[in-house]
């Protein structure tokens, strides 16, 4: 009788200190430049480890055959949850643990891995580089840090908007939407039309499919890539051309802009775009939205170039051959943080953002096989994998070289088989060429101002925060990160970024 | 010589369990970030944690859902584990049923939740349509999304209780019931004065283990919300992932896991001591009933 009643006090101790417990719970010398292309198998016998986000690998994998087919090498390539990819990178520069030789990520970190020497300077290798001169100019100014490129292309990113033809270029629609709001109906140039016209298809079939259509589809839900939407319509309002860099901070003071009422007006908008979007709006990510974009009935979205490449697909789409573009709306009145007040413009300013910055490859400062690394990075990146890369699908590669914008017939022909790719390509070409587009905030810690932005915008969404509120509190958050981070180095970096002088 | 013997797994036990445990205390005293820099700032990032509505927000979620959620499966647990006790054919197939959710991962469930409860498209509101009812924001509304996450708990989680409290009943001893059954007493008396009181050493053992799981809820909410609306479904182990792996700052996310260990400590040595003084009462142990019935027995034999 004693034992059986002791047995379960002892299993609830012994099992609770279980959970007690466990609840916490060569450095490469050459760089000789590319060798695969003298011939031979220069590299038999090697070993290429690629680290690359999840849903880019096929970008990667595409051209794994060839390579080593070409040069005897062996690629491993290991695929890295696309949320864990940061930290799993700066765990391995760092640690040395599941050491990488390539590193594919995001273009906004080459600055804080340069910096850390944890990547190679690509320059005795671009030497050799015959295809560098069509990368395009934006692409190829988020590659260098203190005059030297760290990183080889491979994606070229900017949000650009769309729309659906059978809604906006409907001559019966076009009526009556003049009739109602007094102009014509066509693509938004400012983000007060583009708010009109999700009212105006919000609640009724224009797309005669039996079910009632939407105005809008944005990726607004949390900890996804809301933050890059929000911002690419901050831009509009906060990116004032006659104060280069002054949208995310002040570049003199490094005091943050994003509590600025140009940031204010955004958030405010972003918040009363809800009411023309599905409820579940709230809670979509990039993935959701390209994948409900493409297959319902939403007059108006905002994306990277992705939905464009996923509307191609038959088996998945319903809007292929139905899709607009344009290049993201502007404001009449922009803020100036110099002034503190509102410009009026007689023209819409835009502010195409290029979020993100695209995917892009680097090779690890303690690679082992530096020279056969670069090669694969600098093979597929060939002009010809280039472009077969941009125009399949599932690859997560955006077009980032001229040779990308030149042939429309080429994407027709090519695996996805676009249709009417010529406005797509020019809507891209259009944002990346502005001469206010935007770059990403390239600088340590990026990610924390982002999630910190990300954090309150949620609130003010959900209704817990006005947008003055939740802005304010993200610019305490900046300052505290800024200056945990060191405020005069940000405050190099930033305007480094810009190309401003100390 | 023993000491020699049990030196290995000791070793292994401190390798495992203890170094990484120091390692995450010692984290949570400095300003650590991932990618590099930071040093010792003792106590700030708890006093920083004292000011910081998220994580408020998180730890009081994270409590709501502990309570609520594992009250509600324990109910459905027992209720489950009396109704297939009591049946007398198909025991089997029906613990197996019940046990399905039980075996499918978390990220699975997600997202099988996540189409379920669709505003639009998903079939629950589709079954609500049909009888008339307004379709509901599942997933939207920030009641709603509280409520939905513990439904998805329940749905997965309640089989353990079941599972346990099952097992519990079938090793009762069947003298006490016997006696009752002599006494004439009524199903809802045998079961307040005897079923209940006996299983209380598996209830407890049920409850901890799902309030120790239940504390660091993470894989359900993070695929179905994300933790929001407005933060409305975040929980401290979401919060203490984006917050030291997703945004690096490795310092102050191991400080919301510290207090989220202490949290769970006590909480076990809370229901520990109440299961050692439950375990020393008879009439919570099915002694009483015993002796009452022992006693009832030897008057009977005694004319």
């Amino acid at each position: 009788m004693q034992s059986r009643r002791r047995r379960p006090v002892w299993l609830a101790a012994v099992t609770a200190a279980l959970f007690v417990l466990s609840a916490c719970g060569g450095t490469a010398t050459s760089q000789n430049p590319s060798a695969s292309a003298a011939g031979g198998r220069p590299f038999e016998g090697q070993t290429v480890t690629v680290a690359v986000g999840s849903f880019m690998s096929s970008g990667v994998t595409m051209f794994q055959d060839a390579w080593e087919e070409r040069t005897g090498a062996t690629l491993e390539v290991v695929e890295i949850p696309f949320g864990d990819l940061y930290q799993r990178l700066f765990a391995s520069f760092n640690t040395g643990a599941g050491q990488f030789d390539v590193a594919v990520y995001a273009a906004n970190w080459i600055p804080e891995f340069a910096l850390a020497d944890h990547i190679l300077s690509l320059e005795p290798y671009y030497d050799q580089k015959e295809n560098w001169d069509d990368v395009l100019p934006k692409t190829q100014q988020i590659m260098y840090v203190d005059g030297e490129r760290y990183s080889v292309p491979m994606d070229g990113d900017v949000i650009i908007g769309y729309y659906r033809t059978d809604a906006l270029e409907n001559p019966e629609y076009q009526q009556r939407f003049e009739d109602e709001y007094g102009y014509a109906l066509a693509a938004p140039a400012t983000w007060a039309e583009y708010r009109d016209i999700a009212e105006f298809f919000t609640g009724w079939d224009w797309a005669e499919s039996g079910r009632d259509g939407y105005g809008v589809l944005e990726a607004q839900g949390p900890r996804d890539v809301g933050p890059f939407i929000f911002t690419s319509r901050a831009a509009a309002y906060a990116a004032n051309p006659e104060v280069p860099g002054s949208l995310f901070f002040d570049p003199e003071t490094m005091d943050p802009s994003v509590d600025n009422p140009g940031w204010v007006q955004a958030l405010e908008d972003w918040i009363a775009i809800k009411d023309f979007g599905p409820p579940e709006m709230s809670t979509y990510g990039g993935g959701d939205m390209r994948g409900n974009f493409v297959a319902g009935d939403y007059a108006l979205g905002i994306d990277w170039a992705d939905v464009g490449i996923i509307a191609q697909d038959d088996g998945s789409s319903i809007v292929k051959g139905k899709l607009g573009y344009f290049v993201l709306p502007g404001s009449n009145e922009v803020w100036n943080i110099e002034s503190g007040a509102w410009d009026e413009f007689d023209d819409s300013q835009q502010a195409p953002y290029l979020g993100w910055g695209g995917w892009h490859g680097s090779v690890a400062a303690n690679s082992d096989v530096p020279d056969a690394a670069f090669d694969f990075l600098n093979f597929i990146d060939s002009t010809e994998n280039a472009f077969q890369a941009v125009t399949t699908p599932g690859t997560a590669r955006n077009p980032y070289r001229v040779e990308h914008f030149e042939d429309a017939q080429a994407w027709e022909d090519a695996p996805v088989a676009y249709q009417d790719p010529g406005p797509y390509l020019e809507a891209q070409l259009d944002s990346m060429d502005h001469p206010n587009a935007q770059f990403d905030l390239r600088i340590p810690r990026a990610g924390q101002y982002f999630d910190a932005l990300d954090q309150y915008v949620q609130e003010a969404l959900a209704g817990n925060l006005s947008a003055e509120d939740a802005l304010a509190q993200v610019a305490d958050e900046w300052d505290r990160i800024t200056d945990e981070a060191g405020r005069d180095q940000q405050r190099q970096l930033y305007r480094g970024l810009y190309g401003l002088d100390d | 010589m023993k000491y020699l013997l049990i030196a290995p797994p000791l070793a292994f036990f401190f390798a495992i369990s203890l170094i990484p445990l120091v390692y995450t205390v010692w984290l949570s005293l400095t300003s650590t970030n991932i990618a590099g820099g930071g040093g010792w700032v003792g106590f700030d990032n708890y006093a920083r944690l004292l000011a910081d509505t998220f994580f408020r927000q998180a730890y009081g979620n994270t409590v709501l859902f502990v309570v609520i959620g594992v009250a509600a499966q324990y109910v459905l647990g027992l209720a489950l584990a009396l109704a297939v006790h009591s049946l007398t054919r198909g025991q089997r197939l029906v613990r197996l049923a019940i046990l399905l959710p039980l075996m499918i991962a978390p990220l699975i469930v997600g997202f099988i939740w996540q189409t379920l409860l669709d505003s639009r498209y998903g079939p629950v509101n589709g079954l609500l349509r049909a009888v008339g009812i307004d379709p509901v924001a599942w997933l939207t509304d920030s009641s709603f999304a509280f409520i939905s996450i513990l439904i998805v708990d329940a749905w997965q989680w309640t089989p353990f209780v079941f599972l346990v409290l099952y097992a519990g009943l079938r090793t009762l001893p069947t003298e006490p019931f016997e006696a009752a059954r002599v006494d004439g007493a009524s199903g809802w008396r045998t079961f307040a004065d005897i079923t209940f009181p006996m299983l209380i050493p598996a209830s407890i053992a049920a409850i901890l283990l799902r309030a120790i799981e239940a504390f660091k809820l993470f894989d359900i909410v993070f695929y179905i919300t994300g933790g929001g609306p407005g933060g409305a479904t975040g929980t401290v182990s979401l919060l203490g992932y984006f917050t030291a792996l997703r945004s690096g700052n490795m310092g102050y996310g191991a400080a919301m896991t510290v207090v989220l260990l202490l949290t769970v400590i006590a909480i076990a040595l809370t229901s520990l001591l109440i299961l050692q003084r439950a375990l020393s009462r008879p009439d919570l142990s099915g002694e009483q009933a015993f002796a009452r019935r022992q006693s009832r027995t030897r008057e009977v034999e005694h004319g």
